[in-house]
């Protein structure tokens, strides 16, 4: 059974299994709309979003982009 | 290829127009809207300042722009500017719908309305009739109801109409102008003006649609926006939610103003978020002339809600929400709806209200002071008899209430200056500085108080690079990338700046700023270049509208300047400081070093003098105004 990898989430603890991609952590998360995402303090094109795995261990950052109203 | 402009002067004094014309050349420097409004404030205010904003001496400009009228969405906007009674400033305030596109159909570029009359009249306008009837029957109705009475008086509901209030016709210098009984020119007490005039309303003749000089490349914009809509998730969230699908990211981020900005964590939200509105009252949603986006929420709660007088946007349900204390949706869209119907501005109304229940809460306020009213954050049955009271402007409660809250805080005393969150006397919206902090300086620096829409918001220098909230502001100026919230520097400062001169120029070419902008928009800085030279044949460049919007920002602060304001108006309230208490940025905040940094900056890059706030020489030759100072 896949143990999971433990990263950072905004400073949390999260788990998530291997093979999990930043699209599919945000939809876990519940975040709708846009983000920027920031993995070990490097910003991730949006581009990468669906592609790029996530690794054991790694902090990564969420901020949501609110405009006006 | 500029036209000249058509502007209609109508004195109601003595009951006389006339109409003139502004040369191309001059109307390519102040091509409509804010733009316009301000050069024909000053042409017939001319060196006299210090005049009363509710005396007939006070002009009443509605303005629209070449671009006016041409179906693309988000073109039919129309500007108010007057001397405002709410800030003593350049007053300015912007209204969509259908009544601009029109106004421009009969013909007209600007009305510039003088004098007083000497009883209740309204104006209509069918081209090149131009008559003020006697509105007698129509004062002291609410705005639906006058609606109707002018189509039957006129007999002929094709028109639109642009109609004050209770609240107008009784001077709270924070009533509004509403179209269609749910878009309103909400801002800076504009009703006010139109109430001191004796002037209840503004119709037009419906008209057929402007017709652009390039069809085939107005296409190019046009024919494919269902596809440039699907592809933006802003504009999916917008067609979808209005702007009330904003209201659940900032509360989850706690960044949602609470109990009068004394914390940014709202338990309630979810109550009174997008997705509840639309699946509990939303009705319908409706659009403004030639607009595919449909961002417009209707929303009917029977005995409580009538659909007619549409639904409450982010900022109401934020000021009648989460600013009081409030998580009861019905009674948020009741207060609309009120606001609505008596014309006054929902910024501001919720606004005073919550500062009023901060000091009730505090005990600066009791139930002696608010005709037996109980005030606690929270109490949102409070909201429909206080807002008769403003709107009638009823001894006690009401009357003080109606003077604004920095007003008000300044006839209380007692400290109740401390609690309020105003700047020039204008409430601010809700966005908070701590998680917006380029904010800061706009709220502080703007011409006519705190606004919202004067710059772009913060979060698109977080934006990925390979985004268009990221790419379009690089299009007027290159940024830094800030990667947190509560970041206050120089970058931010030119942030501020560079996308305030955008906002600047959208306001006087009259665009609505949902669909046009400089990040997350339906249409990009290069839209609006292509929009200018395929609807009027205008070869533009994103420099030159920067320079517009740079020139009628000038041009207020020149105006400002006459009427006495200084540096020391460029300032925060104490409650912009507040470290976030609870939620999950507690902690965030900026402080006064860091804005005071940032509004030095904002000087130096708009060439004014840091320690006056005064655009220098060079500034005012730069942008040839100098006739200002002539």
């Amino acid at each position: 059974m896949d143990p999971g990898m433990k990263i950072k989430v905004n400073g949390g603890e999260f788990m998530v299994k291997k093979g999990v991609s930043i699209a599919q952590l945000l939809e876990q998360c519940g975040y709708q709309g846009k983000v920027s995402v920031w993995v070990d303090g490097n910003q991730l094109l949006s581009a990468e979003y669906p592609s790029r795995l996530i690794e054991d261990g790694e902090e990564i950052r969420i901020l949501r982009l609110v405009a006006g109203g | 290829m500029f036209k000249s402009a058509k502007i209609l002067y109508v004195n109601l004094t003595d009951k006389t127009h006339r109409v003139e014309t502004l040369p191309p050349e001059t109307y390519r420097k102040y091509p409509g809207g804010s733009a316009l409004g301000m050069y024909l404030l000053f042409q017939e205010q001319g060196d006299r300042a210090g005049r009363d904003p509710l005396s007939p001496a006070n002009p009443l400009i509605f303005s629209v722009s070449p671009l006016t009228g041409i179906p693309i969405s988000g073109q039919s906007r129309m500007c108010v500017t007057t001397k405002s009674p709410l800030t003593g400033t350049a007053g300015d305030s912007q209204v969509g719908g259908f009544l601009p596109a029109h106004l421009k159909g009969n013909g007209y570029d600007s009305i510039v309305v003088t004098g007083k009359a000497q009883s209740p009249v309204y104006l209509f306008l069918d081209k090149e009739k131009v008559e003020i009837r006697e509105a007698g029957f129509l004062w002291g109705k609410v705005t639906g109801e006058a609606e109707r009475m002018i189509a039957e008086d006129l007999g002929t509901d094709k028109t639109e109409s642009s109609i004050i209030g209770p609240a107008g016709e009784n001077q709270v210098l924070f009533s509004c102008i509403m179209h269609q009984r749910s878009r309103a020119n909400g801002r800076n007490g504009v009703g006010a003006v139109m109430g001191s005039k004796n002037l209840k309303a503004l119709v037009v003749k419906k008209q057929p649609p402007q017709k652009p000089t390039d069809p085939v490349g107005m296409k190019t914009l046009t024919v494919d926006v269902k596809e440039r809509m699907a592809a933006n998730e802003a504009i999916v969230d917008l067609a979808k939610n209005g702007s009330a699908g904003c209201l659940a990211p900032a509360a989850e981020e706690g960044f949602l103003p609470t109990n009068n900005w004394n914390s940014g964590f709202f338990s309630g939200f979810k109550k009174i978020d997008g997705d509840t509105l639309r699946e509990t009252v939303l009705k319908e949603r409706d659009t403004c002339f030639g607009c595919a986006i449909r961002c417009k929420g209707v929303v009917e709660i029977p005995g409580k809600a009538d659909p007619e007088y549409g639904g409450p946007e982010y900022e109401t349900l934020a000021t009648f929400g989460s600013y009081c204390g409030n998580d009861n949706l019905a009674d948020i869209c009741e207060a609309n709806q009120l606001c609505n119907m008596y014309g006054l501005d929902t910024i501001s109304c919720g606004a005073v209200i919550a500062w009023a229940m901060d000091c009730f809460e505090q005990g600066l306020l009791t139930e002696k002071d608010t005709d037996g009213l109980d005030l606690r954050f929270g109490n949102s049955k409070a909201f429909a008899p206080l807002i008769k009271k403003i709107a009638y402007r009823e001894d006690g409660i009401g009357a003080l209430l109606a003077l604004g809250s920095q007003r008000a805080a300044e006839k209380l005393g007692k400290g109740a200056e401390a609690l309020v969150v105003a700047t020039k006397g204008q409430e601010w919206p809700a966005h908070m500085v701590q998680f917006k902090p380029n904010l800061a300086v706009n709220y502080a620096v703007n011409n006519f108080g705190a606004d919202h829409q004067s710059s772009e918001h913060d979060p698109a220098l977080m934006a990925p690079e390979d985004d268009q909230n990221w790419i379009w502001p690089n299009l007027l100026a290159p940024f830094k990338k800030c990667d947190a919230y509560g970041v206050l520097d120089e970058n931010k400062a030119k942030f501020a700046f560079e996308t305030q001169k955008c906002y600047s120029m959208m306001d006087s070419l009259c665009l609505c700023q949902f669909a046009f902008g400089p990040s997350w928009q339906l249409y990009g800085p290069e839209d609006i270049v292509a929009f200018c030279k395929y609807g009027i044949g205008w070869e533009t460049s994103i420099e030159e509208l920067q320079e517009i919007g740079e020139r009628r920002i000038n041009m207020m602060r020149l105006y400002n300047l006459r009427e006495g304001f200084t540096k020391a108006d460029d300032c925060l309230p104490e409650k912009a400081f507040l470290s976030m208490p609870e939620g999950p940025n507690q902690g965030v905040c900026i402080t006064r070093e860091q804005a005071e940094a940032a509004i030095s900056a904002y000087y130096r890059l708009a060439g004014w003098d840091e320690i006056t706030a005064i655009p220098q020489k060079e500034t005012i030759e730069r942008l040839g105004l100098e006739w200002i100072l002539a």
